[in-house]
């Protein structure tokens, strides 16, 4: 069953336009809010997917990621909080579950992670399909971490630096030198 | 400048990574049901945080001592005011003061004259001795000073018993809970017997005050005494608007301090 992404008349605020929606998702009732809730889950499963791919280099553990981002965001919908950008807040849950995953990780052995690299298998997503994006994924692999979300949200999901500051809670201008830099090894990767 | 567009070009090949269908319909499920299970029942009343400001004088206690600080402050001040800093008595032993040593100094003139001539309010009176004069005005200064500062001091200890009572909590928490408990039952009662006059709307917002001050006082029931108190304080500031509509809309009868009846004629 393939769910469409959000139709004209949805009730979903433009990421865009920043409104503050905390009065609105207050006084609304439960069914309203699922539907709020579910219209987000339609728009931005994908792109948060992808950048849980990037961010942990593990489909299973990215789709894993993806649920646990929605599901608190649910309680940020549920709960009236100030939303200013949904898309941002997406994100930015996102990384901070990848920075609690590489903490965890990290306590357990980074080397071995680091050593399987990628996992290409998922329930859901055949090696065949999944080649395509591996050389892509590989190419990022040994990036740092930051400089790889940096580069996908920049170049895949078309954050202005500024943006990107926002959501990972650097300055613009750190963002930029890791995009230069990210931009750098990923060129040497290629000509490889 | 071709390299970098290259890739960017390389890069958004990750753009057509996407959920496979299955599993976005596992999590959609999973999230719906998540969804479901941790309702907006759970949220029972919006927590709104107020200032540290306004947070520290919303308890009784600070309250309570500035009050007592306020009237402890008034009665001192009044009581330590000197005869001469009240105004009307500035005023009265002036003309007096004068009047005497006017009259002892010019022998010759009428003493009659002398008062009318420079305090009306006496020039009735027969002719005075500068020691009675000075008696007169310690008398009037003794009146002036002392009438207020009793009044003042019985109101201060009127609002000091007020206080104190209050800030000492002799209602208990029970009792307040009881007392919130019988206001919005009687309050529902009301709402239920005049179903017809009340628009719907009005009986809406009367409903939600209403369930809101109830989750309130259930709530306070596994608190600590402070915020037990606070719930309650809340309780009833929302019991007392309905009550304030109720009155709007027609004479309510009261009975023992609860609304038991609407008159909308």
């Amino acid at each position: 069953m393939h769910h469409s992404p959000v139709a004209h008349t949805s009730i979903l605020p433009s990421p865009s336009l920043g409104v503050r929606v905390r009065s609105i998702y207050r006084f609304m009732k439960q069914e309203d809010l699922e539907k709020v809730f579910m219209e987000a889950f339609d728009a931005y499963s994908d792109a948060i997917f992808r950048f849980c791919v990037v961010k942990v280099t593990d489909v299973e553990r990215a789709e894993d990621m993806t649920q646990e981002v929605f599901t608190r965001f649910w309680l940020y919908v549920r709960d009236g909080k100030d939303i200013a950008n949904t898309r941002a807040l997406l994100y930015t849950i996102a990384n901070n579950l990848a920075k609690d995953w590489y903490k965890k990780k990290k306590s357990e052995s980074l080397d071995a992670h680091l050593d399987a690299g990628l996992a290409p298998v998922s329930r859901d997503l055949s090696p065949e399909t999944f080649s395509e994006y591996q050389e892509v994924l590989d190419a990022m692999n040994d990036m740092d971490e930051r400089d790889r979300q940096v580069l996908y949200l920049r170049f895949v999901e078309g954050f202005e630096p500024r943006e990107i500051a926002g959501m990972l809670k650097e300055t613009s201008n750190s963002i930029s030198v890791r995009l230069n830099r990210a931009m750098a090894k990923l060129k040497q990767k290629m000509h490889a | 400048m071709n390299n970098e567009l290259e890739t960017k070009e390389y890069l958004k090949k990750l753009e057509h990574l996407k959920l496979a269908d299955s599993s976005r319909l596992r999590m959609r499920e999973d999230l719906l049901a998540h969804a479901r299970f941790h309702d907006v029942s759970e949220i029972s009343v919006p927590k709104a945080v107020p200032s540290p400001f306004l947070s520290f004088f919303m308890r009784p206690a600070p309250v309570a001592l500035v009050v007592v600080l306020l009237v402890g402050a008034s009665a001192f001040l009044l009581d330590n005011t000197k005869p001469t800093e009240v105004t009307i008595v500035d005023e009265t032993t002036g003309p007096v003061a004068d009047t005497v040593t006017e009259q002892s100094s010019d022998t010759s003139a009428s003493p009659q004259e002398g008062i009318e001539t420079k305090s009306p309010t006496i020039a009735t009176s027969a002719p005075v001795s500068e020691e009675e004069a000075t008696d007169d005005v310690v008398a009037m200064n003794v009146r002036t000073k002392s009438t207020p500062t009793e009044e003042s001091a019985d109101m201060a200890s009127d609002e000091m018993f007020i206080t104190t009572e209050l800030s000492a909590g002799t209602w208990s928490i029970e009792d307040h809970s009881a007392d919130v408990a019988k206001r919005i039952d009687g309050l529902r009662t009301i709402v239920k017997k005049y179903d017809a006059e009340i628009a719907a709307d009005t009986k809406a917002e009367f409903k939600t005050k209403l369930d809101t001050a109830e989750a309130l006082r259930t709530e306070s029931e596994g608190r600590e005494e402070t915020d037990a108190r606070a719930n309650l304080d809340k309780a009833s500031v929302l019991i007392g608007e309905v009550e304030s509509a109720l009155s709007l809309l027609g004479e309510v009868v009261v009975e023992d301090g609860y609304i038991v009846g609407v008159n909308f004629e």
